[in-house]
């Protein structure tokens, strides 16, 4: 039944689905009876003071808008907000009955004063009305109900306009201040039932403690309304478009007054003719804003729609400028209000909401309050210029198209200030740790520390040989010296203590002397040098080589020491075997070793060692020391569809850590190549070379393409009935990474990963702001396809249907 | 080296026993482990050296590793009950700045539950 009412226009979750019921009829009992007041208004102004008067009525109001934001800000400081707007509906409802008997008494002042006093009642009601509704939606929220509550108002001024034009002529329009003021009585019930329900609906949802302390409790002033606006960019750009946008409106609503007051006599004619435009403009802004303003802000994004309303304008302007006739008055004066109620009015509310709550509401008293009515101020200036001067009415055309080109320019810079805003709104939860590892950490140090204590116990030639490379290193620190020297009483053991107590504990103490160090690194080389030497080594190596197994520490000796040769030594070849051999303790020794002398010839072996997990690392290590020298081998073995899958891994991972416009370009081949056993470690290098490296290339086109051939896979495997982005579940899990990993590439990196990261594990809000992100950062192919997906993953039920 | 699993307070602590070393090292390695477990959605882990009598070169690659597959994902690995001389040589060699070590394992899960 519901929803075949309207439940069916309200796409969010169930327990919203009660507040935007009553956030619709909160709006309905406004603006109902505001433009039965209006009607009114507008009607006894023009009859009894005429439309030269209204400049004056515009300035009035803005004068007094001003006292009215410093009383409400006052009372706002001292009074619950819940009460503040309670007694405000209960106040302009008692205000208003209390006009409806005054107006028996045929006052002069009244009209003025009558005028005055409706528009501060709107500007709070509404104020307080749009405060309500952002507080209690987040952004994604907001954008799909939109639509339907503003729908609310609008039929509310239908019903509001339809009356006053039934009304007009008969002894019911007598009483229809009353009325309003009944349906004004009637709106406290319903806000009642919000907080209510709001309330309820806040002990339901988890809300993060920054989101709770958000809610507005502190105490402000309106100097404070003023700072807040004037200090945040994006807040004075919004003030600024509000001031444009009600400038323009005045100078429209004095062009179209004026139209209407030389072609219409009588206030019955006029409350008629009020009452049936309102009404008929009421009717086209609720058509405009159910089937066309949440399509309009979804197809043309935030910046199509606040260019929307202004080039309406700026045609009609033109229009009236050479033809100043009832029509076409009319024409403009409706398009300015309904696009003003409907589009705009839900483009205003979309814009506030990623700002702080308080700085919010701070810049909402200040804007819609008190500069709202300035502008009108401002509008009601340049009006009296031209009754001053009698300058014809049409001609008002040309000031206004002039606004109207500055309020376009401005749009298309608030447009980015609102993409900022939500960016700095979510934060990243996690980095990836490559960087701050290798930053942190000299890697190579740290393994020669480890080796040097670990080979203390095994061989003292091992370990003369890696506290000479420590030496030659210029890395033997104090600190360390003091750990290697460090004596044990207990035997020898395979215990750490033990290995501070070995027999080396000498050389430590021999290498306190920064000249015994310089000078022992000269010795050592001048002997290594020496070919006598280099014979020497060659018989024991030979020695060493056709032994048997038990030889492993003289080969790790061995391989060891070739490493600290000269890269011309012919003990160079006998590395070969070594990095070929089957221990692990020996190949890896000998890998270190051919990274250190850079010899082409290594790099084949290396690659083919990859595949061995006990020394893939050093393998990887040694490669990427090899730097462009071994891209060429590389990316060969990467081709080869008859290489070992495990050493194209390692190939990928030696290429992330290369990180250079080559490494991708190689990496990139490979994706295309298609090979789905390395997508992956394809996909996740590409995204650490991303976030090191933000000035390397990525095909646009290629990874947009690979993109979407993603999210369809993705989505397949959602209606294959995988479980719908939960965690325990691999394979959609995998997929979403490597998505968003992909999508970073293309886009600003930082701001993805912001998105994908508050996605999978963000609060409510968070998540909805990181969904609105991808929403104005995304090419619209790649949006109409993530979007269901990044919001099923944070609701999984509706997006599943 | 051994690897004993057990889950206490959410956080996978790896009980590990022996020396981490090359020569030692089985098909199962530690990175291994972290990475399934990983795959499994588990994100905060510990690890207990209180056993460990010995690490080379090859057992801070898979401790580094293994940090590394952590943090990628948005998870945690810390370390605790180090000896005295490992710590000094973390301190040397800086893994210290690296890892966050704590002194028993109540002290480690208090710090993941304050996350």
């Amino acid at each position: 039944m519901l929803k075949k009412l309207g439940f069916k226009f309200i796409n969010i979750g169930h327990e919203k689905k009660k507040l935007s019921i009553y956030l619709f009829f909160y709006f309905f009992f406004i603006t109902a009876p505001f433009t039965i007041i209006k009607s009114i208004r507008n009607a006894t102004f023009i009859d009894k003071l005429g439309k030269n008067h209204l400049p004056y009525a515009y300035l009035l109001t803005a004068l007094i808008a001003g006292i009215v934001v410093v009383l409400h800000a006052k009372f706002q400081s001292k009074i619950p907000k819940k009460k503040l707007i309670l007694y405000s509906l209960v106040f302009f409802s008692a205000t208003n009955m209390f006009l409806f008997l005054l107006f028996f008494m045929e006052l002069r002042w009244l009209p003025l004063a009558n005028w005055i006093w409706v528009n501060i009642l709107i500007s709070v009601l509404m104020t307080h009305f749009w405060l309500v509704a952002n507080e209690v939606f987040n952004p994604r929220e907001i954008k799909k109900i939109i639509g339907f509550i503003g729908s609310g108002g609008i039929l509310g001024g239908l019903l509001g306009g339809l009356l006053t034009k039934f009304a007009a002529g008969t002894f019911i329009y007598d009483y229809l201040l009353l009325i309003s003021s009944l349906m004004l009585l009637f709106c406290v019930f319903v806000v009642a039932m919000i907080f209510k329900n709001y309330k309820d609906s806040l002990s339901q949802e988890k809300q993060s403690s920054e989101e709770r302390k958000g809610s507005i409790t502190s105490r402000i002033s309106f100097r404070s309304c003023v700072d807040s606006v004037r200090k945040t960019p994006y807040l004075s750009l919004m003030a600024l478009i509000v001031s444009l946008t009600f400038i323009v409106s005045v100078l429209i609503d004095f062009q179209f007054n004026a139209i209407i007051e030389n072609n219409i006599v009588g206030e019955n004619n006029l409350a008629s003719f009020y009452g049936l435009f309102n009404a008929g403009v009421m009717i086209f802004a609720f058509l405009f804003q159910i089937l066309i303003t949440g399509r309009m802000i979804k197809r043309l994004g935030i910046r199509g729609t606040l260019l929307f309303y202004p080039v309406v304008l700026i045609f009609l302007s033109i229009g009236i400028l050479f033809s100043p006739i009832i029509i076409l008055a009319a024409a403009i004066k409706a398009s300015d209000k309904s696009l003003s109620y409907s589009v705009n009015q839900s483009i205003r509310e979309i814009l506030y909401i990623p700002v702080d709550p308080e700085l919010r509401y701070k810049a909402k008293v200040f804007i819609d309050m008190f500069l709202q009515r300035f502008a009108r101020g401002i509008g009601a200036i340049v009006s009296f210029i031209f009754i001053y001067f009698n300058i014809k009415v049409n001609f008002i055309s040309i000031v206004s198209l002039v606004f109207i080109i500055i309020w376009i320019i401005v749009s298309l810079r608030i447009n980015k200030g609102y993409i900022n805003v939500i960016k700095h709104s979510i934060q990243r939860k996690w980095k990836r740790a490559e960087k701050s590892v290798s930053d942190t950490l000299d890697l190579d140090y740290t393994k020669l520390v480890f080796d040097t204590l670990e080979s203390r116990k095994r061989s003292d030639i091992l370990y003369a040989m890696h506290i000479f490379d420590l030496i030659r290193q210029d890395k033997l620190t104090p600190e360390l010296q003091k750990i290697i020297s460090q004596k044990s009483e207990e035997a020898k053991a395979s215990s750490f203590d033990a290995l501070f107590g070995a027999e080396g504990g000498s050389w430590a103490h021999l290498t306190e002397d920064q000249e015994i160090k310089k000078d022992l690194k000269t010795d050592i080389d001048e002997v290594m040098s020496l070919d006598s030497y280099q014979e020497l080594m060659k018989k024991y190596t030979d020695n060493v080589m056709e032994k048997s197994k038990e030889t492993e520490i003289e080969k790790m000796e061995v391989a060891k020491a070739i490493g600290l040769m000269d890269p011309d030594s012919p003990l160079v070849n006998k590395l070969k075997p070594l990095i070929e051999d089957n221990s692990p303790e020996i190949s890896r020794y000998a890998i270190e070793s051919a990274a250190k002398l850079k010899k082409r010839g290594f790099i084949p072996l290396l690659i083919d060692k990859l595949k061995n997990p006990f020394i893939m690392e050093d393998s990887i290590t040694a490669l990427t020391k090899f730097g462009s020298m071994a891209i060429p081998y590389l990316e060969k073995s990467l081709r080869d569809p008859d290489v070992d899958i495990q050493i194209k891994k390692g190939i990928v991972k030696v290429l992330s850590r290369e990180s250079s416009q080559q490494s991708v370009d190689i990496l990139m081949k490979g994706l295309k190549m298609g090979q789905t056993k390395l997508e992956e470690d394809i996909i996740d290098s590409l995204d650490k070379m991303r976030s090191e490296n933000p000035g390397l290339l990525f095909e646009f086109r290629f990874i947009k393409n690979h993109v979407l051939k993603k999210l369809k896979r993705h989505s397949q495997l959602i209606i294959n009935g995988h479980e719908f982005g939960k965690e325990d579940d691999k394979e959609t899990s995998d997929s979403l990474s490597d998505i968003f990993k992909l999508l970073g590439l293309i886009y600003p990196h930082d701001d993805i990963m912001k998105a994908y990261q508050n996605i999978k594990s963000g609060t409510p809000k968070s998540t909805a702001y990181a969904i609105e992100l991808l929403d104005n950062t995304l090419s619209k192919e790649l949006r109409e396809l993530i979007i269901p997906i990044a919001e099923g993953v944070f609701s999984g039920e509706e997006n599943k249907q | 080296m051994e690897i004993k699993l057990r889950e206490k307070q959410g956080v996978i602590i790896l009980d590990l026993e022996g020396e981490i070393r090359r020569s030692e090292a089985s098909d199962v390695t530690l990175h291994k482990i972290v990475k399934e477990q990983l795959d499994q959605n588990k994100r905060k882990f510990l690890l207990n050296l209180d056993k460990v009598e010995f690490i080379d070169s090859f057992g801070v690659g898979e401790i580094l590793a293994s940090y590394i597959s952590a943090q990628n994902v948005g998870g945690s690995l810390k370390l605790t009950n180090i000896s005295k001389k490992l710590s000094l040589v973390f301190q040397v060699t800086m893994l210290s700045k690296v890892f966050e070590i704590f002194d028993n394992e109540k002290n480690a899960l208090e710090s993941f539950s304050k996350e």
